[in-house]
């Protein structure tokens, strides 16, 4: 950069401005309608004050808010760091279960000398049911630990109860809180033995969903019995923090009835794994 | 550890990464230089690799610098350029003088534990660029002096980094490390500032001239 100083060039001894833009969570299920916050973490070294905008996007079907906020630095030449939120929320149209980016994008103003300086950092969200808009939603784990919201609380304490509508028949399984991710992937109930749940289903045909994986540690195949009859199960071994949704049918006849869900564990430990399960 | 040793007065010594086991993958040899110049930064006075020799008595050990059967890897010959052409030679400017400031400069994320932020004195008022960790000696015979080691804190890429001294640092005079011949050689105007690029990992020996208290305090 130069000035003109008396009709002299004169070479600017101009510190660049720089950024970093972070954000956390940097991965999250979220039900449709519910909001989060994400915290966008901006660094900046500049000569003196730096000043910017930090922008949030998101696919179709999602809403953040602000969608742009300005952000304010005292640097005085040093790394400094301030911490903006932003709000998402997947609307009611947002695609189920598919993986999509939140994008943040911190830039700063032309002026203030060093010139422009950007940076971006993402976060990838899924959204998933609201459980007013199913049948039935359920979180799997521990006793205690977080539910995603407004889903029903699955432990291994949780046995069959005909006036709630599910729980467990015969040996309870085991559960375990990893303590990492979203409150629907971070515990589960799991067991080498069979487990059982039983469901009560309202008439007609309904779609079940079966989150299975575990954040930590490989998943054996979970395979989901109904009626007797192999319905679902993972087609490979998850790696650590690897997930599947197993799906498949079940028909409520023009009364509703009570159905058995039975779950079973092959190959590698033979532990099966159910994070959540949702009816719609 | 640099703290106690700073505290009792005690050389501290390090060992660096050199094998491969379920826990650790290899380290490349930029990442073993990497290893040895914060270890300098940190004000280490021996450095000594672990493995030299890969462990017989366990079977999750992958090969040190050498393996089982006595094969040189390639990190052994990584070891010996760093050790033949830098550490070695650097390493006699460094072991007499006695650590005093450290910071990671540049860096626009939390530093690591143990490592503090840069911090503006009297011999580095400023840096900009990529970030680096500026350390500080000195020499009490040689009180006319102050040592700056810049170490690049990326073992993945080169940086470029600017240093503007300090107002306690003399304008002339002010040498960098030639590890080819161990000398200083003066650097160029303009004074008082150093525009430094560093290979992945390397770092850069300076040699200051100082004001000492008594001649700054009675102008």
């Amino acid at each position: 950069m130069t000035g003109q100083w008396w009709g002299r060039v004169v070479a600017r001894d101009v510190m660049p401005t720089k950024i970093a833009v972070r954000v956390s969570p940097t991965e999250n299920f979220m039900p449709r309608g519910v909001s989060r916050t994400f915290e966008v973490t901006i660094w900046a070294q500049g000569r003196k004050r730096v000043r910017g905008t930090l922008t949030a996007a998101g696919p179709d079907g999602w809403e953040l808010a602000p969608a742009s906020q300005r952000f304010e630095l005292d640097s005085d030449g040093l790394p400094v760091h301030g911490v903006y939120t932003v709000s998402a929320t997947p609307l009611a149209d947002a695609d189920l279960l598919t993986e999509q980016t939140l994008t943040f994008v911190g830039q700063t103003d032309k002026a203030g000398g060093g010139g422009v300086a950007t940076d971006s950092a993402t976060a990838g969200v899924t959204a998933v049911w609201s459980a007013g808009d199913v049948v039935l939603a359920l979180d799997a784990g521990p006793p205690g630990s977080p539910v995603l919201e407004g889903y029903a609380v699955l432990t291994p304490d949780t046995t069959w109860d005909p006036t709630r509508g599910y729980g467990w028949v015969g040996a309870p399984p085991q559960a375990r809180d990893r303590q990492v991710l979203d409150p629907l992937r971070r515990d589960f109930v799991f067991n080498r033995e069979v487990g059982t749940l039983r469901l009560a289903v309202p008439p007609g045909v309904h779609r079940a969903y079966v989150l299975t994986g575990d954040p930590q540690f490989t998943s054996s195949h979970t395979v989901v019995y109904l009626d007797g009859s192999r319905v679902a199960e993972t087609d490979h071994l998850l790696g650590p923090g690897e997930f599947a949704w197993l799906t498949f049918t079940i028909e409520g006849g023009d009364a509703g009835r009570t159905v058995d869900l039975v779950l079973d564990g092959e190959a590698h430990e033979e532990y099966w794994r159910l994070g959540a399960l949702v009816v719609t | 550890m640099r703290a106690a040793g700073l505290t009792y007065d005690l050389p501290t010594w390090v060992y660096v990464q050199s094998f491969t086991s379920t826990n650790y993958r290899r380290p490349t040899p930029e990442e073993l230089l990497w290893q040895i110049n914060v270890s300098l930064a940190f004000g280490c006075k021996g450095i000594q690799y672990f493995t030299y020799w890969t462990p017989e008595v366990y079977a999750e050990f992958g090969p040190g610098l050498i393996t089982l059967d006595g094969q040189r890897t390639d990190l052994y010959y990584a070891a010996k350029d760093i050790n033949n052409n830098w550490l070695a030679r650097v390493g006699r400017q460094l072991k007499p003088l006695r650590p005093e400031v450290l910071g990671i400069a540049n860096l626009l994320d939390f530093p690591p534990p143990g490592l503090p932020a840069f911090a503006p004195d009297e011999y580095v008022a400023e840096s900009w660029g990529d970030p680096v960790i500026l350390s500080q000696f000195s020499k009490p015979d040689e009180p006319n002096y102050r040592w700056l080691l810049v170490v690049n804190y990326s073992y993945k890429e080169p940086c470029r980094v600017r240093v503007n001294l300090g107002r306690r640092v003399r304008g002339r005079g002010i040498a960098v490390f030639d590890p080819s011949t161990e000398r200083y050689v003066e650097v160029p105007p303009p004074r008082k500032r150093l525009d430094i690029r560093l290979d992945t990992a390397a770092a850069a020996l300076y040699r200051l001239p100082v004001r000492a208290e008594k001649e700054r305090t009675s102008r």
